[in-house]
């Protein structure tokens, strides 16, 4: 699990900040950042991580748009994906899982949460 | 595996497996209603063991809820991506069930022995390959679908179920999901809350400076839809201001903004999603809990683990509008039909015309309930049928723009920058050609007249391309009338408003930059400038304050001037408190307007008491920066006891700039004319260096720093004897300076252009401008290049021969030709 590589994509600053205090508490440090959907999939092309973690509610491309398109790239289809967001609503999970991800995490979250989560999606 | 059956599971036990479930899921085709059924059926019963409280709920809920979906569309049979959408959200609940020891028993024995978690995941490698892909194919088709059916997908993914069986008034209440921090018995609102002890001072700070820009955004986009309430985009920007500063307040533990937070995003999730409608009303308590939210955070910046927070004025009250979703709904509904009332009533204008008396028009109205009132007024003879008709017309008149809107067209802004920018191009290509030595030298007389011509129907396209980007300041404006009225009374003053040339144009990108300043004068007028109602009796001024707020047009400039008859600035106070503030030492030698400007500066604010209506954490340095970054100037006229008079002096776009043409050298520059203060030829006891900081010119008094642009530039072959050059003069009154040139030249309107993103942002030039004779002129960022030209002074001479800059792949590149 140590060895993970993360990326995360979320448009505010303080989020990836904590988002990226609460990995390193579980021994992650290898993340890459990204600030919205396009962003994102510029990181992809550039190197496959082992998980994507991705904020629902971006500006430019959103985190369902940012799902669909990895999801519509077969180098990309096997790619754990957790979404951290919050989530309220019977239809908002399905949204999630239409779009392709994996599982959903809802903010804000503990560090062993975000852990077990990430066992979860990983099966590692 | 693919004969599977739920018959055969052990059911009548209720001991259905997921694993059973998941199998059945890919074993099958089509599914006919039975199957649905039973298969609901299975979900429901492991949901209601599972139990609420249990993490798998969620996920089996889902599920079922994505059945009966799939079921109510009349699908016949389970299309591959709910199938795998199914799967996943099965595989989860598996996974939390699984996690979760009290939970086992669900979990038929037999299956458990097999590892559940490989065989809950839906594989579709039992099929072959091919068949796989095309699937796949369909699938991926049917995601776009789903893309492209629905423009903004995030917000189909909090709209609630149309079809989930509420009463209807449940839809217009905000039923707060479950939300861990929710304490449902208490009123947030009045809650104490402290600090957490472990709070992190970093990602604090962090969090603040975050949230404020979320917060200053939010501001705007609201403000964009005072104009276009439909602006979905904005809404967005809204939403996701609050949900953002949820998320990271519920990391921090600041539970008084998450909860505010919290409940915020749920209303505005509401109209986002469509199932309220955005009206004042909303927009009201939206802006109030941004300025609530900057409050909280202003008090959490400061904390220090543990300590108490104090509750900002108006959460309470926020919280106690905020729960009562009803009422607001109500209140909104209530604006919304005095908005449609807005047209006048026919019998209003059938007594302003005189046609009837008021008397009359009521006795008719409320007689003849069951005619309308144009008919009942004819049938009774109060009023001739030609008389209402002209009256009904008048009406129709003034309700008349919102009925025009068909005639007009919607462009993209970024494709009218582009034929602005395409126009500017072609006024300067058309310039080129009718200076060209064969047309103006020629004796081709007809040449000539023809290329005169075509120049007058270019200017014509540029005037009118430009007057496409403008729009009246009315919008802006009446939003004032708004604040004023709200402002008023908060403070408990009687103000009034009045607007004056509200019909003048400005470039459309320059009305949301605008409207900050404004909204913070304004503000300050009424909060700092009208006098309490018993002070104003008391100097024999009237109770009901004034404030005037006009727009001229002057030339390429627009002037908006907002008077109040308030108190009046008082020099001596502002002195006071200036010194104080080690803003100056002494106000010995400034004049009147000199002092008054001091409230520009940073830090400096006259009134001890920050109140929630102007002091929003910010000063009148925010509307000196706001006006500066436009290109404008502000100008205070202020007589103790009449009144205070603040003129903005704004281009009326930023797309043409109008500037000084300087030469130096060979080199042609251009200077913002509204920069320079004055030019003048210095003479030789002028002159003077000051050890430390450089050359220096004494005028009226003052000792400026005297740059010189050929240095700075590294300009060869330009004059380089000091009384032999001109002297620009630029910068405001407390930090001018001056460049020294060779000459000026003339003055024109230039179209301002970015230099290229292969250069990047050239330090001290704002762009560049293609002039007359096709050379390239830059135009100068006077305030940057007298900030640059200080700084380096004192590190050390500027000695380059060029500016050189690093491009995008780190070469240099020469950006000054020589």
């Amino acid at each position: 699990m140590e060895n993970l590589k993360v990326l995360l994509v979320d448009d505010s600053g303080a989020m990836q900040k904590m988002i990226k205090m609460a990995l390193s508490k579980i021994g992650i440090e290898g993340v890459a950042t990204a600030l919205n959907g396009v962003e994102g999939m510029e990181n992809l092309k550039e190197s496959i991580p082992d998980l994507i973690l991705c904020d629902w509610n971006m500006p430019e491309m959103n985190g369902y748009q940012f799902v669909t398109a990895v999801r519509a790239d077969s180098n990309f289809k096997k790619i754990p994906i957790l979404m951290l967001t919050t989530v309220n609503t019977k239809d908002e999970v399905i949204q999630i899982m239409k779009a392709g991800a994996n599982d959903f995490l809802n903010k804000p979250f503990t560090p062993d949460a975000l852990k077990d989560k990430i066992i979860k999606v990983t099966k590692g | 595996m693919s004969t599977h059956d739920l018959n055969n599971s052990d059911s009548k036990n209720n001991n259905v497996s997921l694993n059973d479930i998941a199998e059945f899921l890919i074993s099958r085709d089509e599914i006919d209603s039975a199957e649905f059924e039973q298969l609901k059926g299975y979900l429901s019963v492991v949901r209601e063991k599972a139990g609420e409280d249990s993490p798998a709920f969620t996920y089996l809920d889902s599920a079922c809820e994505l059945i009966a979906m799939a079921e109510k569309e009349g699908e016949k049979k389970l299309d591959y991506q709910t199938v795998e959408v199914l799967g996943r959200l099965i595989e989860n609940a598996s996974y939390e069930l699984d996690d979760d020891e009290t939970d086992a028993e669900y979990i038929d024995t037999k299956d458990k022995t097999e590892s559940s978690e490989t065989e809950v995941e839906i594989d579709l490698s039992p099929e072959s390959e091919t068949e796989s892909e095309e699937r796949e194919a369909i699938a991926s088709e049917e995601k776009q679908d789903d893309a492209e059916a629905s423009s903004s997908p995030d917000a189909e993914a909090v709209a609630p179920a149309a079809d989930e069986s509420k009463p209807d008034s449940e839809i217009a209440t905000f039923d707060i999901p479950d939300f861990p921090e929710e304490t449902p018995d208490s009123n947030p609102g009045e809650k104490v809350c402290s600090m957490p002890d472990d709070i992190d001072a970093d990602f604090l700070s962090e969090f603040a400076t975050e949230s404020e820009e979320y917060l200053e955004q939010a501001e705007a986009s609201l403000l964009t839809l005072e104009t276009d309430p439909k602006d979905d985009e904005a809404i967005n920007s809204i939403f996701r201001a609050f949900h953002t500063i949820k998320g990271t307040s519920g990391f921090l533990g600041l539970t008084q903004i998450t909860e505010l937070a919290h409940v915020v995003e749920s209303m505005l999730g509401r109209v986002r999603d469509g199932s309220i409608k955005y009206t004042e009303v909303y927009a009201d308590v939206a802006l109030q809990s941004i300025d609530v939210m900057k409050s909280l955070t202003e008090i959490a910046k400061v904390g220090s683990p543990g300590q108490e927070l104090a509750t900002p004025a108006g959460l309470a009250d926020l919280h106690e509008r905020l729960s009562h979703p009803d009422e607001l709904e109500a209140d909104s509904q209530a604006f919304e039909s005095d908005a449609v009332d807005a047209a006048p009533r026919l019998g209003d204008i059938i007594v302003a015309e005189n046609i009837a008396t008021r008397e009359q028009v009521e006795d008719v109205a409320s007689t003849q309930a069951e005619d309308k009132l144009g008919i009942a007024l004819v049938k009774s003879k109060t009023a001739k049928a030609t008389e209402v008709v002209q009256a009904l017309r008048t009406q129709t008149k003034i309700a008349g723009p919102a009925q025009t809107a068909s005639s007009t067209l919607r462009v993209r802004t970024d494709r009218l920058d582009l034929l602005i920018e395409t126009v500017g191009e072609l006024v300067i290509a058309q310039s080129m050609v009718s200076q060209d030595e064969t047309v103006c030298l020629g004796d081709n007389h007809k040449l000539l007249k023809k290329v005169g011509h075509s120049g007058k129907i270019v200017r014509e396209l540029q005037d009118l391309s430009m007057s496409m980007r403008m729009v009246p300041l009315k919008a802006t404006f009446q939003k004032m009338a708004r604040l004023v009225r709200d402002a008023a009374q908060k403070s408990g003053k009687s103000v009034q408003l009045i607007t004056q040339g509200e019909d003048e144009e400005i470039d459309r990108n320059m009305v949301d930059v605008i409207s900050d300043p404004l909204v913070h004068m304004i503000r300050n007028a009424v909060d700092h400038g009208i006098e309490a109602p018993e002070h104003r009796s008391e100097t024999n001024k009237p109770a009901l304050g004034t404030i005037r707020l006009s727009a001229l047009r002057a030339g390429s400039n627009v002037l908006i001037k907002i008077e109040d008859d308030g108190a009046g600035l008082r020099r001596e106070r502002i002195v006071k408190k200036a010194i104080e503030k080690g803003l100056i030492e002494t106000d010995k030698g400034m004049t009147d307007s000199e002092v008054f400007e001091l409230i520009f500066r940073p830090g400096f604010s006259t009134v001890e008491n920050v109140t929630d209506l102007s002091g929003r954490g910010v000063g009148m340095d925010v509307v000196k920066r706001g006006v500066d970054a436009l290109g404008g100037r502000i100008n205070i006229v202020s007589e103790v006891g009449k009144g205070t008079e603040f003129t903005m002096q704004l281009p009326l776009t930023m797309a043409i700039t109008d500037g000084m043409l300087v030469k130096v050298g060979k080199e042609h520059f251009i200077i913002p004319t509204i920069n320079i203060n004055r030019s003048f030829r210095p003479k030789a006891d002028q002159i003077s260096t000051v050890a430390g900081r450089g050359e220096m010119v004494l005028l009226h008094g003052r000792v400026i720093p005297v740059y010189r642009l050929y240095e700075i530039f590294g300009v060869k072959g330009a004059i380089e004897d000091m009384t032999d050059s001109l002297l620009v003069i630029v910068g405001d009154e407390k930090t001018p300076c001056a460049f020294m040139v060779d000459e000026l030249l003339n003055q024109q309107q230039v179209v301002a252009k970015p230099i290229g993103d292969g250069l990047g942002k050239v330090p001290g030039v704002s762009g560049g401008a293609i002039l007359g004779d096709g050379h390239v002129g830059l135009i100068l960022d006077t305030i940057e290049l007298a900030t640059m030209a200080r700084q380096s002074f004192r590190t050390t001479k500027i000695k380059q021969s060029s500016i050189s800059i690093k491009d995008s792949n780190g070469q240099k590149t020469e950006t000054v030709k020589q």
